[in-house]
């Protein structure tokens, strides 16, 4: 009996000293994983002036490999999919996220791994696709989700979504195409978004509170260039992407921007490079780990980068067959801020100030004309113009909106003519107040310190009554 | 009973009660820590509350501890030693700069300033802020010689180039201090401003200016006015007043060695802008006014901000030798900022009008100018060179040290321990906070920078972005025993003041972990304290005015002998020892643009200190509060009034000090 005991004690003892051991080196091993994107070199699914298409592979798979010894065979994390693509993991480095369809012609859909376990869990479930997810720091999760708007045109939207896919929640209401978000270190989201109605506009990258509100832009190129991938925040503080120009459409090139003054402190980090790069991501060391190819007839391998010298190292990962792309490393990574939310859904209604109408960086459209001051604001919605609205005599206008409503601006002088617009759209979200200092102003102004005279009267309502909308928006 | 029986109830009983006890107990607690804490989750923690940000007591003591706090330096001519004043540690600091050791600790007055040297080195003269005076202290000896008596709260001066005339900046009577070092007495006393901080004589001697922090008294509702006062150095009176348009706290003024230019620190608030957010710099931004030394010389802002990262609390000025280069303390964002001068002249020359009102706004235009920011220890304050010109002495005031930097490579080359204590306590970690920005979005202003020194900055802001409910700045001194907080008085604790909502309308970021707000509370209950009264006479004797003022205060029946409502007397809303009853009351200074109906009765401790007046500062003065807004005796009968006794009335506020000089008197509503 007493012998029993002791080899039925030496039994579990040994069990739970190798769980232990084996947990202990499953540690190790997620702690060193690069985990890319590899796509078929033969299909020719990377293709780079059609960004729906690089972001809707054919049997592309994500793979991890040991970055200290990353000549080693991949190991396949989403075998069980027909394609997976944007791999993101959390910020304590032990899930994974990612966009996939389980068989061939099924919509993209957002998927969680334990990278411990290799198990993974459906987030959301859509009959449109959903790409580029990304943690939010609150554990709530964001993507893309490819929609038709109100009046028939397809985009792609911001969502966001419970840990547990419940509660899902959309952030962005223009008519824009946003993808690729990631989130800053302040706890504001940068989203690529193009205006998709009622022209075709420039890429741009758009940041926003991960509530939705204040969403304005952050970056654009003065070389109308395309975004090729997600943007990464490095532990300096520069934001760095994948560009590729009209001018050379395809050939990514790697720039950086700085976040304490993204419009104006871009640079070109890959100019001597013949290559095209294709995507991006910061190690914690401060290099980079770049995903390039030599030529166009070469596939795309990893390589790590350094900003700094802008030296190219070795290759670190390639395989014949396959493109590698879009790299990232489970490792824990510093959690943004966690930004508070005044959204309130309960109330049907945000507001927008404007300081001064006529505060703004663009020339005047009116030709031959000297009255270039504002007198009537025209809102615009998705339907065509809504309301034409009286600005005060300091250029100020504060309006009642319905939330969640996309909305552009123009101005026009007393007699009618436009002085500027229109606008980029925008909305606000329920119970959101939102401020511009002028139209088209540089964002790098402060506002003056004034009362605007707007503020002291009513806003000017663009609802009937409580909760009811009083013009049509084109919904 | 058999012996079982007994040890149940000699054991099981007590241990049943007791653990019946403890789980009421924690429940009890709970719901009291989610009270005061207004049902955010926090970890339980009684010492937090009940003992750390007490004043006295032993358990008070033993957690907390004595710290130096260095505000400003003063450097030999042969660079040998620094005299660094220890704000808190009430001493000038002797320290040697070649062996990295303080040689003496000179207790000096209460809440040092600044320190000068004699020109012939001998004598220091130390301003003491609370204590208002100048020490003059023997450097051989070290020790005081003599006192000099100025007016309240010195803080800034300089001294003339013979050394004969010292000019002190009087920043709690808002004036300056005039005194001929021969004599040692003060000679003139001018207005200068509103709470001035500092002074500087321009090289040619000619020219004194004095820097404020408030701004002048300016209608409701328009940009604040900040004076730089220019007094001629020959007649020693006022010969100008600069208005620094759009901002205020201007903490030091320095002139460039060739005198062209003068640099004030200053921070630009945007209290009348809707605060719908604080992206685009739409709360606060910081910066320096440049002025043109010479006739009709241009006074221009710029900003030392970048569009998404801002530089809180811009503290002290000083140039390289060579005039080339100012060095800019940011005590709210730890960092140096380097400023080439030759590009400032440059855009100076090039401006219009038009571009140097575009100039004070523009976060980006700081990348033209800014060729340096250095990282510092925390709160980095006063800052001196070396003769030399090679070394950068900053005083980083929550370290207790001074950080030495190289001025070629901009690079720390060491640090001089002044021997405060080594750890940091919960109150010291709540004193990094409070003046220190990294707490709100982009770093855009620190607690400091709406309250310096824990008061309030005079100003209104609309922090709901709507135009409605606007909020006059509160003071945080002395707050204990003063709840509820917010003129709505919906806050009933400094943890819910600090808590969710102030998050989310006035940081805009992640809200406080609970250590730091725990920590955040501690500072603010514990070391946040109003100045001496100078209203208040010795032994709380009262004047002749302030005693008919305080029968004023107490009456019971008006002028006419009719008896006043018990609610509507002074004393009943305003009661020792904090001269607030804590409770909501119309007192018909509601305006259409508020949504509450009530207001939280304010403590009176130091009033005379907070213009403007009521909720929405529309008041201008005390005296306001009771002729423009007196309406129909809504806040205390005072129609009946005759001017004097409204005179007397207000010389009794003013002489309201915070609640130790009142604790041992009670007076009860019942009683009145």
């Amino acid at each position: 009996m007493r012998r029993k005991t002791i080899i039925l004690f030496g039994v579990v003892l040994i069990i739970g000293l190798g769980g232990i051991l084996m947990t202990a080196a499953r540690y190790e091993q997620i702690d060193d994983l690069l985990i890319f994107t590899q796509v078929s070199s033969e299909d020719g699914s990377i293709l780079f002036d059609d960004p729906d298409v690089w972001r809707y592979s054919i049997k592309a798979r994500i793979v991890a490999v040991d970055i200290d010894d990353p000549a080693n065979e991949v190991d396949v994390l989403t075998s069980d999919f027909y394609s997976a693509r944007s791999p993101e993991v959390s910020y304590d480095g032990n899930k994974l996220l990612f966009t996939a369809c389980l068989i061939e012609n099924d919509p993209w859909q957002i998927w969680e791994m334990d990278l411990y376990e290799k198990s993974y869990r459906s987030i959301i479930s859509r009959n449109e696709n959903c790409t580029d997810p990304v943690y939010l720091p609150d554990g709530r999760i964001l993507y893309s989700v490819q929609e038709k708007d109100s009046i028939g045109n397809v985009i792609n939207a911001i969502y966001a979504v419970n840990a547990d896919g419940c509660c899902e929640n959309r952030l962005t209401f223009h008519p824009h195409n946003d993808f690729a978000p990631s989130v800053h270190k302040d706890g504001r989201v940068l989203v690529v978004s193009q205006q998709n109605y009622p022209n075709k506009g420039d890429q741009i990258m758009l940041v926003m509170r991960p509530d939705g509100t204040k969403a304005e832009m952050y970056y654009k190129s003065e070389e109308k260039a395309s975004f090729m991938s997600r943007g990464w925040e490095t532990p300096a503080g520069r934001f760095v992407f994948i560009e590729s120009t009209d001018i050379n459409p395809g050939n990514g090139s790697l720039i950086s921007i700085s976040h304490n003054r993204p419009l104006h402190s871009r640079i070109e980090h890959s100019k001597g490079y013949k290559g095209n790069f294709h995507s991006v991501y910061p190690l914690q060391s401060g290099a980079l780990m770049v995903s390039y190819q030599e030529s166009a007839k070469d596939i795309f391998g990893l390589y790590e980068y350094d900003l700094t010298t802008n030296n190219l190292g070795e290759k670190l990962v390639s395989d014949a067959g396959f493109h590698c792309i879009e790299p990232v490393m489970a490792v824990e990574r510093l959690l943004p801020r966690k930004l508070p939310t005044r959204v309130d859904k309960k109330i049907k209604r945000g507001y927008y100030v404007c300081l001064n109408t006529d505060f703004s960086q663009e020339p005047t459209n009116v030709r031959g004309s000297t009255d270039n001051k504002t007198r009537i604001v025209e809102v615009i919605g998705l339907g065509g113009k809504i309301v034409d609205i009286q600005v005060e005599e300091d250029g100020s206008f504060y309006l009642e909106l319905p939330p969640d409503t996309p909305v552009r601006f123009q101005t026009l002088n007393e007699n009618g003519e436009l002085i500027r617009g229109p606008s980029a759209w925008t909305w606000v979200r329920p119970n959101e107040r939102r401020g511009c200092v002028g139209c088209h102003e540089d964002r790098e102004y402060a506002p003056e310190n004034i009362v605007p005279l707007a503020i002291d009267k009513k806003p000017v309502s663009l609802l009937l009554e409580e909760q009811e909308v009083r013009y049509e928006f084109g919904h | 009973m058999n012996r079982y029986i007994r040890s149940i109830l000699f054991i099981g009983l007590p241990l049943a009660i007791m653990t019946y006890l403890f789980y009421q107990g924690q429940i009890w607690s709970v719901n009291h820590v989610s009270y005061i804490n207004a049902g955010q989750p926090h970890p339980l923690n009684c010492i937090s509350c009940h003992v750390t940000p007490q004043r006295e007591g032993f358990l008070a003591d033993l957690l907390n501890d004595s710290y130096l706090s260095p505000l400003n330096i003063a450097v030999s001519s042969n660079g040998n030693k620094l005299y660094i004043t220890a704000q808190d540690g009430n001493a000038l600091i002797v320290a040697d700069v070649n062996s990295g050791k303080v040689i003496t600790k000179i207790p000096v007055g209460n809440k040092p300033h600044s320190v000068i040297l004699s020109r012939d080195e001998e004598l220091a003269y130390v301003s003491n802020q609370w204590s208002n005076n100048i020490y003059i202290i023997d450097l051989i000896q070290y020790e005081v010689i003599d006192t000099i008596m100025v007016g309240g709260g010195p803080a800034g001066f300089d001294l003339d180039a013979e050394g004969k005339y010292l000019y002190v900046a009087n920043t709690y009577t808002s004036d300056l201090s005039i005194i001929d070092l021969d004599s040692r007495q003060e000679i003139r006393r001018l207005l200068a401003g509103n709470k001035p901080m500092a002074v500087d004589i321009a090289p040619d001697e000619q020219t004194v200016y004095i820097s404020s922090r408030r701004t002048i008294p300016v209608p409701f509702r328009t940009p604040p006015k900040t004076e730089l006062t220019v007094v001629d150095a020959n007649s020693k009176r006022v010969v100008d007043r600069k208005y620094i348009t759009s901002a205020h706290i201007m903490e030091n003024v320095t002139f460039t060695p060739s005198g062209d230019l003068a640099f004030v620190t200053l921070v630009r608030p945007k209290n009348l802008v809707p605060s719908t957010q604080v992206e685009q710099g739409w709360m606060m931004n910081h910066g320096i006014g440049v002025i043109e030394h010479k006739e009709g010389g241009r006074v221009a802002q710029f900003l030392l901000d970048e569009p998404n990262r801002f530089f809180a609390d811009p503290f002290d000025v000083i140039f390289s030798k060579d005039g080339k280069h100012a060095f800019i303390s940011h005590s709210g964002f730890d960092h140096i900022s380097v400023i080439n001068v030759d590009v400032i002249r440059e855009l100076l020359a090039k401006a219009n009008d038009k571009d140097l009102a575009n100039y004070a706004n523009h976060l980006g235009l700081s990348y033209t100018y800014v060729e340096k920011r250095i990282p510092t220890g925390p709160n980095p304050k006063g800052m001196a060179l070396s003769p030399g010109g090679d070394k950068l002495y900053v005083a980083e005031r929550y370290a207790d040290q001074i950080s030495v930097f190289d001025t070629k490579t901009y690079e720390s080359v060491g640090q001089i321990d002044l021997g405060g204590p080594k750890k940091v306590t919960v109150v010291r970690h709540g004193a990094r906070l409070f003046s220190n920005s990294s707490r709100t979005f982009h770093n855009q202003y620190s607690c400091y920078t709406c309250h310096p020194d824990g008061h309030e900055d005079g100003l209104t802001y609309d922090l709901v972005g709507s135009g409605r409910n606007l909020a006059n700045v509160q003071t945080l001194r002395d707050l204990a025993g003063t709840s509820p907080f917010k003129w709505n008085g919906k806050n009933v604790s400094v943890y819910m003041q600090c808590g969710m909502r102030f998050s989310t309308f006035v940081t805009r970021t992640e809200v406080f972990p609970p250590e730091d707000l725990d920590a955040l509370v501690a500072y603010i209950k514990r070391e946040l304290t109003h100045p001496p009264n100078l209203y208040q006479l010795p032994d709380n004797k009262l004047s002749p005015a302030q005693q008919r003022g305080k029968g004023i205060f107490e009456r019971t029946h008006d002028n006419y002998e009719n008896e006043i409502p018990v609610d509507n007397r002074c004393i009943t809303c305003h009661p020792p020892p904090n001269f607030t009853d804590k409770q909501m009351s119309n007192v018909g200074t509601i305006k259409e643009t508020d949504d509450f109906l009530l207001l939280d009765a304010p403590n009176l401790n130091n009033i005379y200190e907070s213009a403007p007046y009521l909720h929405d500062g529309s008041a201008a003065s005390l005296e306001e509060i009771w002729t423009v807004f007196a309406g129909q005796d809504e806040h205390g009968v005072v129609n009946d009034m005759t001017k004097d006794q409204l005179n007397d009335l207000i010389e009794y506020l003013r002489s309201l000090g915070p609640e130790r000089n009142y604790r041992d008197v009670i007076i009860l509503k019942s009683e009145l």
